[in-house]
């Protein structure tokens, strides 16, 4: 809002400032002008004495020009060619007999002169002559001169010369003559005619810049050579120009002069050393000016009164203008403050389209980010319904988001699971407490269970009011089971670890018995009841013996012992092995060629896949009943079989079917049933390892196995084994065919019942037998009597020094003592490193006497 | 043995004699017509230095006049430099004596130059030897005293003949010297027989104004334009009696075997006065002649 009284107050202030000024301005006017006044005086004065000192001074000029050309004149008078001449007309000589050229010279000295006096680029001498005192001119340097205004001239001033150098004006031209003087008497005159052209144009009548100024000569008060085109005078203003005394200025009335002023100054003055004057006029209006001085104090006074009411005007004005300026203040502020405001709002919408394009662009950022992660995004209302689901949900649960929106996660759940989840769910939205990693079941729209972990956060509306929950669900079914595999996986660790520890304790045990047993046979006779007994024991320590090898193959603890055997005996043993563990509801059959057939096999996995394949067939019947059939045939795979068996090469095999009436494997499984792990039993019932293992095992006997199977009828595996050339080896030798010797053992072991038992067992082959419990001991004895013992043979692990480190040191005392290695179980040994370590023979406890013999003798006929 | 010796000699000295002659026989030749000069390539002009026509500097009057000439016919020119007593034997290569203005034939000489060109006036004798191109150059002798000379300048009447009698009316008991050979031969004129006597001048004819001035003799004869470059020479020291002779003619001088060489030079003088060359020439080197001799000159 503006101040009116204020503005009143400044407005006052000013133009009371703007009166000060403008009398001020008056004041100041009238002293220039009087200034002015007192200045033109001065210049009118100062003009007219330039006039007067311009025209002394051209007179001055005229002066000194002249007395140049007349002393040009003078000093051609005594010139040597003038004086030659004169010299020779003394002598008498005659103008025709050699006179005449003497005038020779002096012309070329006249030429000289007119030809050097240049003013202005005009010669200054129209001609110079020399005339005689009888008036003849002798020589001319110009033809033509004189005329006969010369002559008149000559014959008027000839006689007249004295010695002085005469300067006079004809009409046409300024002519000077000097005497020559030949023995003090004038004997000639030098004539010059001098071209007023230059003189004039350059002197006499030259303008003063743009004034009117110019001038002319006077002779005897006659005028001459005045400019025509400025001063077209009468005679009588000629007359009264040439009579004005000389050294004062005049004031002339000269009414006939072309510049248009009636009134001239004029000022004579004589020009030194002649008898001339010269004239200088000029306009009065050039010295003066066309205004008189007082006319500026009557133009002062009209500027004054004209400035007066000018300023009364512009007062009035002024004052109007200033109330209208205050209307015209108040409207440009109001005008302003809408301008700001209309900004305001252009910025207030400016920043919400920025804010909406900021929130469209995070609602296409998080839909984008919701679209794109695995998790399934979903949000439901008060009442538990889903409100929005992410596209995940047909990923996780087979169902498009259309069929789920408006349903309730509980419809997705199975029964039990149901009520459990909403108990959970009702206690956390009592609360609005957030949803934090809640594992629950749900079924897959194709009908099989998948485990989600739920997060969620209670969401409320712009008032605070809750109106649901959003959150999300991640399929962790995939995890958990790689989750129990782990599990899996480090439970058969720990039973490998621990058969691999056991292993080594039983085989010593199986070791003894199996020894002891062969023993007994040996002194106890066939009718004997005993005998039977002793021969079952020998079968049940041997059949134990593979039990512990199954458990280290299992564990991966062994390596395969594969060789030449009749696969239909290891058969037909897994087989009477299995009718003990198969529920008799389940009938077994079996279709084995009556003829074994001879496999490059290790019959104990052998044993192993045929109990694996028919466990599982038993527990796909579930125990309800039904029939497992084990049946074999030889077949040559050929072209036929090569689509259905890729891998396997041409030849001849023998073919295994294990077959059952269970339930048999969907489609969707059958390719994964021999990955490791993979089971469809609940947890705890399977490992899922079983037909892995066989799988394992087939492949690592360079044959194949397939399945066929049908959904309620049951299935059938085929084992493909390559048939082998060699004939099968025995399980058991006749004792005649056991190899025996006399040679000198030393046997080493920690255990004393093994020790006991070799020792009798080597000493019924014939060989003298030392023994020790003590690795240290041993190495002493054979210190004492190492050129007595052929063989050595030590366990492996024993307290104090390994059956290594007793080898090494044995051999250090002699280094071709044969060495065979006895163990039950080692992580440190296996038959390769010891055949690199330089161990002569392996063996595995336990062993039979008949094997043990065969190795003692084969390591003693090598040595 | 001795005669022998005596021949030998007699042998050796004719056998020099003939290399000199047969060297020399280029000098000896005759003077050439214009087709021998156009052969030689060569045009050999015989001068003395006299006045502007032959300044002995290598210019005059005749020394430019005679290297345009050769300039025309084609040759290069070769300035011969001789004396007056043997310029018209190196031209004619004939020695002769002039016994009162006849001339008596001596005998040969050898020819040095193919043209006389060196202000050379034409006096009757002197054509008994040798032909005269047109006239190039008028031409008086006037009669030249000192200052102090008790002869006065005669006053000039309208006749040449009543003038050269006023003046040897002067001579009487008058020592007047002259070089013989020349238009200045005090001889030529007669002179003994108005009393003067007349002195032979052994030097140039340019020697002869400072000869006078110098006491030598009373007077001495020059032809016009020796006069009038003594007169510009020697101003207020000599002084113009006046005339002994009527206007004469200089010309340039050839063999008289020389018809075509001759005729050459007119055709080329007439050009030069046509063409305003000649004038030029004149202009530079005697400009008062146009005063003196302004009838002669007013046809260039």
């Amino acid at each position: 809002m503006s101040n009116p009284g204020k503005n009143s107050s400044s407005s006052k202030s000013m133009q009371m400032a703007m009166l000060v000024a403008a009398v001020g301005i008056l004041i100041f006017t009238a002293f220039l002008l009087l200034t002015n006044y007192q200045s033109q005086l001065k210049l009118r004065n100062t003009a007219v004495e330039r006039f007067r000192h311009n025209t002394e001074q051209r007179a001055n000029v005229l002066g000194h020009f002249f007395s140049e050309l007349l002393d040009d004149l003078q000093y051609l008078t005594v010139s040597r060619a003038v004086n030659v001449y004169f010299e020779n007309q003394a002598l008498g000589m005659s103008m025709v007999y050699g006179l005449r050229a003497s005038l020779l010279s002096v012309e070329h000295k006249f030429n000289s002169l007119i030809e050097r006096r240049i003013y202005h680029g005009k010669r200054v001498f129209k001609s110079i002559i020399m005339v005689d005192k009888k008036g003849d001119v002798l020589v001319t340097a110009t033809k033509g001169f004189p005329d006969q205004d010369g002559h008149n001239f000559l014959n008027a001033n000839i006689m007249a010369q004295d010695k002085l150098p005469v300067l006079t004006v004809d009409k046409n031209s300024y002519m000077c003559s000097t005497p020559i003087l030949f023995k003090n008497q004038v004997v000639a005159l030098i004539i010059a005619w001098i071209d007023p052209g230059c003189l004039n144009e350059y002197m006499v009548q030259k303008k003063e810049g743009k004034l009117s100024a110019t001038g002319a000569m006077v002779v005897d008060g006659r005028l001459y050579f005045h400019n025509t085109d400025i001063f077209k005078l009468s005679e009588r203003e000629m007359d009264l120009l040439g009579q004005i005394p000389t050294g004062d200025i005049q004031r002339l009335d000269l009414a006939q002069v072309q510049d248009g002023a009636d009134e001239h100054l004029a000022l004579k003055t004589p020009v030194v050393g002649t008898n001339l004057d010269y004239i200088g006029l000029i306009s009065a209006e050039d010295v003066f000016g066309r205004t008189a001085p007082w006319n500026n104090i009557a133009a002062l006074a009209a500027i004054l009164a004209t400035l007066f009411c000018g300023l009364v005007f512009f007062w009035r004005q002024n004052t109007m203008k200033l109330v209208l300026q205050a209307h015209l203040d108040e409207a440009d502020k109001r005008e302003k403050e809408i301008a700001e405001k209309n900004l305001d709002l252009e910025t207030q919408i400016e920043k919400r389209l920025e804010t909406e394009n900021r929130l469209r662009e995070s609602e296409l950022r998080f839909r984008s980010l919701v679209e794109s992660i695995s998790d399934w995004f979903w949000e439901v209302d008060t009442k538990g319904m889903y409100t929005y689901v992410g596209p995940q949900i047909k990923t996780i649960l087979g169902y498009d988001r259309e069929e789920a929106v408006g349903k309730s996660p509980f419809d997705f759940m199975p029964i039990q699971e149901r009520r459990r989840i909403k108990k959970i769910f009702r206690d956390l939205e009592a609360d609005c407490s957030p949803i934090e990693l809640l594992e629950n079941t749900l079924i897959h729209k194709q009908g099989h269970r998948v485990v989600v972990q739920t997060s969620g956060l209670p969401i409320y509306d712009s008032h605070g009011k809750y109106v649901g929950y959003r959150g999300t669900d991640r399929d962790i079914t995939e995890k958990l089971k790689l989750e129990e595999r782990l599990k899996q996986a480090q439970k058969m660790e720990s039973i490998g670890t621990l058969a691999g520890g056991i292993a080594h304790d039983f085989n010593n045990i199986l070791h003894i018995m199996i020894g002891n047993a062969e023993l007994a046979l040996d002194v106890v006779p066939e009718w004997n009841p005993a005998y039977e007994s002793i021969e079952e024991i020998k079968k049940a320590g041997h059949r134990a013996s593979g039990i512990v090898k199954q458990l280290l193959s299992f564990s991966r603890k062994s390596d395969n012992e594969l060789h030449p055997i009749g696969i239909m005996t290891a058969i037909r043993e897994a087989l009477d092995l299995l009718r003990a563990t198969i529920p008799t509801t389940i009938e077994m059959r079996r279709n084995l060629p009556a003829t074994d057939v001879t496999v490059i096999a290790d019959p104990n996995q052998i044993n192993q896949v045929i109990m694996n394949l028919c466990i599982n067939a038993s527990q796909a019947m579930d125990n309800l009943g039904g029939i497992i059939e084990v049946s074999a045939e030889k077949m040559a795979l050929d072209v036929r079989c090569e689509n259905k068996i890729p891998e396997l090469p041409r030849g001849p095999y023998i073919k295994i079917a294990v077959s059952d009436t269970g339930m048999g494997i969907e489609p969707e499984i059958i390719d994964r049933i021999f990955d490791p792990y993979f089971t469809t039993r609940l947890v705890g019932q399977g490992s899922g390892m079983g037909l892995a293992v066989v799988h394992g095992i087939v492949k690592s006997h360079g044959g194949a196995i397939t399945v066929e199977s049908e959904v309620g009828k049951g299935s059938i595996f085929h084992l493909y084994f390559p048939l082998a050339e060699a004939k099968a080896s025995k399980g058991s030798d006749k004792e005649g065919q056991i190899q025996r010797g006399d040679e000198t053992i030393l046997f080493v072991d920690d255990e004393k019942s093994i020790v006991s038992m070799m020792e009798r067992n080597l000493s019924w082959l014939g060989y003298h037998v030392e023994i020790e419990l003590n690795p240290r001991d041993a190495v002493e004895l054979f210190r004492s009597k190492s050129d007595q013992i052929d063989l050595v043979i030590t366990d492996m692990t024993m307290p104090q020094m390994t059956g290594i480190q007793l080898s090494e040191a044995l051999r250090q005392i002699r280094p071709d003592l044969p060495i065979i290695l006895c163990t039950g179980h080692s992580d440190l040994i296996d038959e390769d490193k010891a055949e690199r370590l330089g161990i002569a023979g392996f063996v595995m406890k336990p062993a039979a006497k008949q094997e043990m013999a065969r190795i003692i003798r084969d390591v003693l006929d090598s040595h | 043995m001795v005669c022998c010796r005596k021949y030998a000699f007699t042998w050796s000295i004719r056998a020099l004699w003939a290399i000199v002659m047969i060297c020399c026989l280029p000098l000896m030749a005759d003077a050439q017509d214009l087709p021998g000069i156009k052969a030689k390539g060569v045009l050999r002009h015989l001068g003395v230095p006299y006045a502007n026509f032959v300044s002995g500097a290598g210019d005059g009057l005749d020394v430019e006049l005679m290297q345009l000439f050769a300039h025309h016919i084609g040759v290069r020119y070769q300035y011969v430099k001789t004396d007056w007593p043997t310029l018209i034997a190196d031209l004619t290569g004939v020695r002769y004596k002039l016994i009162d203005n006849e001339v008596k034939i001596l005998g040969k000489t050898a020819v040095k130059g193919d043209v006389i060109a060196n202000g050379f006036t034409q006096l009757d004798w002197r054509q008994q030897l040798i032909e005269f191109s047109t006239p190039t150059f008028p031409t008086q002798v006037w009669l030249v005293a000192r200052a102090d000379s008790p002869m006065q300048p005669i006053n000039p009447s309208d006749d040449i003949q009543r003038d050269i009698a006023q003046v040897k009316q002067l001579l009487d008991r008058q020592v007047v010297l002259g070089v013989a050979g020349t238009c200045t031969d005090p001889t030529l004129y007669h002179l003994n027989a108005v009393g003067a006597t007349s002195r032979i001048f052994k030097g140039t004819l340019n020697e002869l104004a400072p000869a006078i001035i110098n006491g030598v003799a009373d007077a001495t004869i020059l032809d016009v334009p020796d006069a009038l470059v003594a007169l510009e020479k020697w101003p207020g020291q000599i002084k113009v009696i006046g005339p002994v002779s009527p206007v004469q003619q200089m010309g340039l001088g050839f063999a008289k075997d020389a018809p075509l060489l001759r005729a050459a030079f007119n055709d080329f003088f007439e050009m030069a006065k046509a063409d305003g060359t000649y004038r030029q020439l004149v202009k530079k080197y005697y400009p008062s002649a146009f005063l003196y001799f302004s009838k002669f000159f007013e046809s260039f």
